[in-house]
């Protein structure tokens, strides 16, 4: 099994499609021993991401309304949630995007297929959780 | 004369020749492998460096005994003749070995070897019966002597077809070159010879054959040179200046002879030397690497103002002499005429290739234009106009880099053809290539061109065709967008079935039966939606390229409706979503399959966004000459911003709810594909919460013909035409 934090993290995960809400939600619950929350849009994540102050945010890129970027962008104009690091999840191919998110000031940019069993581990080690984790 | 004269010549010459096949031959041998393989066979053959050898004993010896060549008494005529013989012989062998050993030019060196084998086999006859010199004046050798001159021409024709193409105007140029250099002639040496004539007609004809021989030879040498001798190589070049000395050397000696003024192993005899010497260099020379042909020479040729120079010169001589010379006054009034008729043909086959080139070119369907390395546009056609804007009046003397080209690109295009100008390289040049230019309103846009640098009378010139590649670039772009969002879509239901399997496969779900199934239950859910994508992938892909080929039936658009609400009304059903049917029939040409699958497509759509309780119609009614099928339903509606957008592929008003409906955002845009190949229209109308009104039409081609049972029934066998009710 991946490493675990010490103390559970608050993470929201935004993305549009049910079932990939539904087993990244899963992932970082059984595996990564998060506490995590959905929101299916953009605009339900910033409302979200105001009121839970999430640890971090798992972010789709394409989603139709407020897309990842634009939602990114809203999240930072926000003083209230500007702190809060957001890594996107993208099932884009091309280089060139994800060097633009990147640009944009994302913690990083995971693609889509991700391994579950290392997923919570990645997002750990980018967020700099890992001096808190047991190694178990 | 000539055979009077000919016993003296030889002596002279004898030596000439070895020196000129051997010494300067060995220093111009090209090192081996320099040029080829065939540089190869000339490299240190035995038998000719011992001909080579020979040659030059041949030379050393006459050189040793003829100090009458730097001022002292003539070498003995008996002892020179064998020497002159020898020394043609070798040159003869020496051409010989050339045309034998080296397939290019083969012919050419083959008649120049038959012409020394004449020249010796004419000098030996001549020195057994008359012991080399006072034999008559017309002789069984003059056969040989004047033999030599046929081969030598033809051997100068061949070059000279090499060089360039065989045309009136060759023909011509040579015509006006003898007419100008006869009349020269003509005043110095024929006339001589017609006055001093007192023999019989042969004797007359075989003296006069001399000087006319080296006029047809001289005015051939002439003709390859302004052919462009020099272009063939290093071989013709020599071969050229061979001929060129040769005949201005017999044409002096002609003269000198009838003044009485030659002296064997005088000065006169370098001519030959040097004639013989450039022989066997050439003999030596790489065979031409390659052949440039040239068009038929135009008006700037060469041949035709040298001609004209000679014959004023001969005009100039005539004036000073004073005299009427009638052979010389009726040459240069023939080479008059043929100078005329030169340029009537030459003007007139530019005219005829001006006038074929326009029509390709203006029929052309690419825009073409050319423009001078001092960038001013000299032609332009139809196509360019059509594409750039500038109509031919307009951009005619123009400048190319101003009127083309955008401000960036023009520093860049003046150090391209700076470049090429300084050094030839053509590092775009004749390449398909992309770059931007401007159109005449002022915006940018991408073409395909190829520039090819041509060489004219005038100076350089660049020929451009072009091509504007605007839609290939929005369909190139399109394409890639496309295959982004393919990826996408694909990747995303695999994420769900990777992400559920793989928490499966890790085992932190073994302790919880519930979630393992849920995850299951999300990987198979995943499973079918990721094959019905790529099924309908397949399916748009097979329709937008036409290799599904539509089979046109005449086909009931009642019956069609009532079998698309037949297929859905379990999917209805399950929905809680009533179904009605309300369609009036009429018959029309289509593929029943494909209609049907539009059909179910839409109402496919509309049960998945109408609300449980809610009602679905689906109908058909014929309007004119054109059949529209309607399916409404009770549905949240789509923003009126997004109509034009829901046929797109991948379209989603909410991808959300897409997908948690199974759509693959495919479904429209099959629809519209069908409808588009049937030569229909598919739109949408809606309000927000209003519901959605989808109507596709489709003409009516036999409205009177009656649908075959049989087909009906294989479309919709039971088929049932009341509303379905809702459950």
């Amino acid at each position: 099994m991946a490493s675990r934090p010490d103390r559970a993290r608050r993470i929201l995960v935004v993305d549009d499609d049910a079932s990939i809400r539904e087993v990244t939600r899963m992932t970082l619950e059984m595996v990564g021993g998060h506490e995590v929350s959905t929101a299916g849009c953009g605009r339900d994540a910033l409302a979200q991401a105001v009121r839970e102050r999430p640890d971090a945010i798992l972010l789709d890129v394409m989603m139709p309304g407020l897309d990842g970027p634009a939602t990114f962008e809203r999240l930072q104009a926000d003083p209230s949630t500007a702190d809060i690091p957001v890594i996107l999840l993208t099932a884009k191919l091309q280089a060139t995007d994800q060097a633009r998110f990147v640009a944009l000031g994302v913690r990083a940019v995971l693609s889509k297929p991700f391994d579950p069993m290392k997923l919570p581990g990645e997002v750990a080690g980018l967020l700099g959780w890992r001096e808190a984790t047991d190694g178990g | 004369m000539k055979s009077s004269v000919v016993a003296d010549l030889g002596v002279a010459r004898a030596p000439f020749l070895a020196q000129a096949s051997t010494a300067l031959g060995r220093l111009r041998r090209p090192a081996a492998g320099q040029h080829g393989s065939e540089n190869a066979r000339l490299s240190r053959p035995s038998g000719v460096d011992a001909l080579t050898a020979l040659g030059l004993v041949l030379v050393a010896v006459y050189v040793v005994r003829a100090p009458g060549h730097w001022g002292g008494p003539r070498v003995d005529a008996f002892f020179a003749k064998w020497l002159y013989d020898a020394a043609a012989a070798i040159g003869a062998v020496l051409c010989g070995w050339r045309a034998f050993r080296v397939r290019e030019d083969r012919a050419t060196w083959s008649l120049i070897a038959v012409a020394f084998v004449f020249e010796v086999a004419g000098n030996s006859v001549y020195a057994v019966r008359y012991g080399g010199s006072g034999g008559p004046v017309l002789s069984v050798a003059d056969g040989f002597w004047i033999a030599f001159y046929l081969p030598m021409a033809a051997a100068l024709v061949l070059r000279i077809r090499a060089a360039a193409s065989v045309a009136g105007a060759v023909v011509f140029d040579i015509l006006i070159a003898i007419g100008a250099l006869g009349s020269v002639s003509a005043a110095f040496v024929l006339q001589a010879i017609v006055a001093g004539h007192g023999g019989s007609v042969a004797e007359f004809v075989t003296t006069l054959s001399y000087p006319v021989g080296d006029l047809v030879l001289a005015a051939l040498v002439l003709q390859l040179a302004a052919a462009g001798a020099w272009r063939l190589g290093r071989a013709t070049a020599l071969m050229a200046g061979c001929f060129l000395v040769w005949g201005v050397t017999d044409s002096v000696y002609a003269l000198q002879m009838i003044n009485a003024t030659y002296v064997p192993g005088g000065v006169l005899d370098l001519g030959w030397v040097i004639t013989f010497v450039l022989f066997g260099v050439a003999a030596w020379t790489p065979p031409d690497a390659r052949i440039i042909l040239r068009q038929a020479p135009g008006l700037g040729s060469l041949g035709v103002p040298v001609s004209f120079a000679v014959l004023a010169l001969a005009i100039l001589i005539y004036a000073g002499v004073g005299e009427v010379n009638l052979v010389a006054v009726g040459l240069s009034a023939g080479a008059l005429v043929c100078m005329i008729a030169r340029f009537v043909i030459t003007f007139r086959s530019h005219l005829m290739a001006l006038a074929s080139t326009r029509l390709v070119l203006e029929t052309a369907y690419d825009p073409f234009m050319s423009f001078e390395a001092s960038g001013v546009i000299t032609d332009w056609n139809a196509a360019a106009q059509a594409s750039f804007g500038w109509s031919r009046e307009d951009v005619v003397g123009r400048n190319v880099v101003e009127t083309f080209l955008p401000d960036v690109r023009r520093e860049a295009y003046a150090q391209l053809i700076g470049r090429f100008l300084d050094t030839r390289e053509e590092d775009v040049m004749r390449k398909r290539i992309e770059r931007t230019v401007v159109h005449r309103d002022g915006h940018e846009m991408p073409i395909e061109l190829t520039i090819s640098p041509v060489e004219t009378e005038y100076g350089h010139a660049f020929h451009v065709f072009m091509r504007d590649i605007t839609q290939r670039r929005a369909v190139e772009r399109a394409k890639d967008e496309f295959v982004a969002i393919v990826s996408h879509e694909l990747r995303t239901p695999l994420t769900s079935i990777r992400g559920s399997l793989g928490l499966l496969a890790g085992g932190v779900l073994s302790a919880s039966p519930a979630k393992a199934d849920r995850m299951l239950k999300i990987a198979l859910e995943n499973t079918d939606r990721l094959v019905r994508m790529v099924s309908d992938i397949l399916n748009l892909e097979r329709i937008e390229s036409g290799t599904v080929d539509l089979t046109y039936r005449p086909c009931d658009a009642g019956q069609l409706v009532r079998a698309a609400a037949e297929t859905m009304r379990p999917a209805a059903m399950l929905a809680g979503v009533a179904l009605d049917v309300a369609d009036h029939g009429a018959m029309l040409d289509a593929d029943p399959d494909q209609i049907l699958q539009t059909l179910t497509n839409l109402l496919s759509n509309a049960i998945k966004f109408s609300p449980e309780g809610s009602t679905v119609w689906v109908g058909c009614e014929l309007l004119e000459d054109t059949i529209v099928f309607q399916v409404l339903d009770e549905g949240r509606g789509i923003p009126s911003d997004q109509l034009d957008r829901v046929f797109e592929r991948f379209a989603q008003v909410d991808s959300s709810d897409a997908r948690d409906k199974g759509g693959t955002g495919l479904g429209l845009a099959i629809c519209r594909s069908i409808v588009e190949q049937h030569g229909g229209r598919i739109w949408v109308e809606s309000g927000d919460a209003e519901g959605c009104r989808f109507q596709f039409t489709l003409p009516v081609v036999c409205t009177d013909r009656p649908a075959t049972s049989a087909h009906i029934g294989a479309l919709a066998p039971d088929l049932d035409p009341v509303s379905f009710g809702r459950t």
